[in-house]
């Protein structure tokens, strides 16, 4: 038995702006997002996330919602080691994938069959990993003979194809989406459609940033409703994003 | 004095609420005492919990802080089975908010095991009495929720992941595990020094299933469903096939709806599922080893800060080392892409820079032409290999913005994979090199095993130059164009054009205040027959050790930003 966990404490992130600090930006303007970051009269940074202390453990599906801009991209990416925290921290057991980039590593040169290497080695999977699981997304792709091709040969829907067979292949414990992977035609959007709830069932932690409600409900039983910056709701699913609808109603009937 | 804390993590349906109530006969009974006086105490959970929720007032945590140092009872009990869920906001989470107010107690955990299969019956059984239980509703039974607990084979094995999560990495903690049974309460209270009798207040399963079977028939009763498909000896057994099979095959002539005859079935084949009693012996070791476990990533601005996090990311890079050898291959090898020649260009282009260099430059020295050739070819390949660490650093990191953002890969992959790409070049270059040496017969010197520890210490000195110029051009974008500018003129004031032995003056002293000199130097003067461990190296020393600790120091505390300032 293997613990899996997300452990965050008081979690801030911190943009600087660099040679953004030519124009004066006074301090503290009534009404100002609080998030942009002064001093001595010039715009120096912009807190992207505040105070987030989020706990989950295996089992846990977390949906994280909120408008563009309030977060959620900065926090999958905090949570995936991309970006360090300024103040606070993160504790992560467990194997993570995010699913964020799935370009990651692609050189158009090079065969189908070279980047599946490449792409896979520069998502950080173990090359005996790869190794293992070459066949399978050949297969999965199903481009067969192309893969011999060079890379930018490919259409633009066999370019999908591969790059979602590469991202899916290896089963993560703790899984993070920015919105839901599709790729290319009926027949196999059908089949990716499956093989994403196959890989979403089988990771231990799933926090997955979307818009489309339906399938955070289908997917998630928590949620986390992000607003500038900080948490601004949490918890079951169905609460959160009803309280997340009302709000979003009542801001277009303004 | 108060000094340990118990807190006892109960599951639903492991007696909780029974051991909570005999804590509080043992109370009422002047067993142990809630007012400070004797030498056991406890506190009802609820009690408790109201004082630290985060959004207690600070009257209340300032009174249960009094209470904790003014207390001379030994024990604290704290009981409550939110302590084994885990809420998102971990400000919900009862451990979190206790914590701070413990000062250095000792605190023993006390968690109450039981098996899979009784523990989902009884949890059933419950929802049954408290009118929950619905059968039409049974049939997803993976995500059927009784109580807000979902109920799948996973259930049990999940709350006790919840509580080792609680108690992860609090290593002042102390576990107790207790196996669920009969006289679970009386094993409890002994823990407190307590009589193990088991009050007659508790019930036996007995009395549960029982009640749980008259909800059953009032639900059977509700539904207009036959009642003789109950199991006649009234114990618990409405789980059993025989209802669900009963009623299965029972069907529309029975007059019951289609989906329950549907769910029956699904019933069935959960049950045989559930049937495989997972025995909770595996998790008291697992329990007890649940305060050691430790994260396997910290990603915090301390703990990204200082030399051994830095150190640790030069050490996982080159681990990568197959990401970075395969990248930079690849890179290469992308660049002549399609050509006739393909890397050979590298050496064709080298070969007519140096032939170019020694029909113009080569007749203001006094050199022979052959040496001014082997001059030329090695101090051209070593000027190029550093030079082209300089500007290569300024993109280490913002050229490759896409891949930092994407993947969690330490920052010293790309450097490493730069290094080796110079490196590729380097190497075609010297051997084109040498190649020249065996075409002249040139007179191999002595010396020529130094180019070993020359050609290690230039490498040495590029990691470092990419690392550090990398950090400090991702923040400050002019350094970029600075460097561009300036090693334009490295160029000309290296001594490459030019022989450093023969210029005089000015030159001599830009020169000699040129760091490229000396990398071109030690180098090359081996190869000509010329070099001793001389100045040149000493400086070349001084650089690399001056190099790597202003690296490690930049390293160790602006690595952090680059993701951020890319």
């Amino acid at each position: 038995m293997s613990i899996q966990f997300v452990r965050t404490r008081d979690l801030d992130i911190l943009f600087p702006i660099l040679g953004g600090g030519l124009k004066p930006f006074a301090e503290t303007p009534a009404g100002r997002d609080s998030r942009f970051v002064a001093k001595r009269g010039r715009l120096r940074g912009y807190r992207a996330l505040t105070d987030i202390s989020i706990d989950l453990v295996r089992g846990n599906r977390l949906a994280l919602i909120g408008s563009n801009g309030a977060g959620k991209t900065t926090l999958l990416q905090a949570l995936s080691g991309i970006l360090v925290p300024d103040r606070g921290s993160i504790e992560i057991r467990g194997k993570v994938t995010s699913l964020t980039n799935v370009n990651l590593g692609i050189q158009p040169s090079a065969s189908g069959h070279r980047n599946i290497w490449l792409s896979a080695l520069a998502a950080g999977e173990d090359p005996k990993d790869i190794v293992e699981r070459t066949d399978w997304i050949t297969d999965f792709s199903e481009l067969g003979d192309f893969l011999h091709m060079p890379y930018s040969t490919y259409s633009a829907g066999m370019k999908m194809r591969l790059n979602f067979s590469i991202a899916t292949a290896f089963q993560p414990e703790i899984l993070l989406m920015d919105e839901w992977l599709g790729a290319g035609d009926q027949h196999f959007r059908q089949k990716a459609t499956a093989r994403m709830q196959r890989l979403v069932d089988r990771s231990g932690i799933l926090v997955l940033a979307s818009h489309n409600k339906q399938l955070l409900r289908d997917n998630c039983d928590r949620a986390i409703w992000l607003n500038r910056g900080s948490v601004h709701a949490a918890g079951s699913v169905d609460d959160v994003l009803s309280q997340f609808s009302e709000h979003e109603e009542r801001k277009s009937h303004r | 004095m108060l000094d340990t804390l118990l807190i006892h993590v109960g599951l639903p349906k492991t007696a909780s609420t029974a051991i909570q109530i005999r804590c509080r006969e043992l109370h009422q009974s002047g067993h142990i005492q809630f007012t400070p006086s004797r030498d056991k105490g406890i506190v009802q959970s609820r009690l408790f919990y109201e004082a630290v929720k985060r959004h207690a007032s600070s009257e209340d945590k300032e009174s249960l802080r009094q209470f904790l140092t003014n207390n001379d009872a030994r024990y604290l009990v704290v009981s409550d089975e939110l302590l084994s869920r885990v809420e998102t906001l971990s400000e919900s989470n009862l451990i979190d908010q206790i914590l701070p107010l413990l000062g250095n107690r000792k605190v023993e955990v006390v968690v109450v095991l039981r098996d899979n299969t009784p523990w989902l019956e009884s949890l059933i059984c419950q929802s049954v009495k408290t009118g929950q239980f619905d059968f039409d509703d049974f049939d997803a039974s993976r995500t059927t929720h009784i109580n807000g607990y979902s109920l799948d084979q996973q259930a049990v094995v999940r709350f006790y992941e919840n509580i080792a999560y609680l108690l992860a990495g609090r290593g002042q903690f102390r576990v107790r595990t207790l196996q669920y049974s009969d006289e679970i309460v009386g094993e409890f209270a002994k823990l407190l020094g307590q009589t193990a009798e088991t009050p007659a207040s508790i019930d036996s399963r007995h009395n549960a299933s029982t009640s749980a079977y008259e909800a059953l028939e009032e639900y059977f009763d509700l539904k207009g469903i036959p009642s003789n498909l109950l199991p006649e000896d009234r114990t618990l057994t409405f789980l059993d096939e025989h209802i669900c099979t009963t009623l299965a095959s029972h069907g529309a002539d029975g007059g019951i709806s289609s989906t329950t005859v549907k769910n029956a079935r699904t019933r069935v084949n959960h049950k045989k599922n559930t049937t495989e009693t997972r025995r909770s012996k595996g998790y008291i070791e697992y329990m007890k080893n649940a305060v050691d476990v430790k994260p396997d990533r910290i990603y915090s601005a301390e703990s990204e800060t200082g030399m051994k996090p830095f150190a640790l990311d030069m050490f996982y890079g080159a681990k990568s080392w197959r990401v970075w050898t395969s990248f930079a291959f690849e890179e290469i090898s992308n660049k002549y892409r399609r050509t006739a020649f393909g890397m050979a260009w590298i050496g064709i282009s080298f070969a007519i820079f140096v032939a170019a260099i020694s029909a113009v430059f080569g007749h203001f020295s006094s050199m022979s032409a052959e040496s001014f050739l082997v001059y030329a070819s090695f101090g051209l390949a070593a000027f190029l290999f550093v030079s082209n660490s300089i500007t290569d650093g300024c993109n280490v990191f913002s050229g490759n913005r896409a891949w930092i953002l994407g993947s969690s890969l330490p920052y010293s992959v790309y450097v490493y994979k730069s290094v080796l790409k110079n490196l590729i070049t380097l190497a075609i270059q010297l051997t084109l090199c040498f190649a020249l040496l065996a075409w002249l017969r040139y007179p191999v010197a002595d010396s020529v095993w130094l180019i070993l520890p020359g050609i290690a210490l230039l490498i040495l000195n590029s990691i470092w130059i990419h690392y550090l110029i990398g950090i400090v051009s991702s923040r400050f974008h002019d350094i970029t164009q600075l460097v561009l500018a300036l090693t334009r003129l490295l160029f000309f004031t290296t001594p490459v054009l030019w022989v450093y032995e023969e210029s005089t003056g000015l030159r001599r002293i830009i020169a000699d205040w040129n760091p490229l000199t000396h990398f071109v130097e030690i180098l090359r003067s081996p190869m000509l027959g010329e070099s001793h461990l001389d100045g040149h190296w000493i400086i070349v020393a001084v650089m690399t050790i001056v190099g790597c600790v202003a690296t490690i120091l930049v390293g160790a505390y602006m690595r952090k930003r680059i993701g951020v300032w890319i």
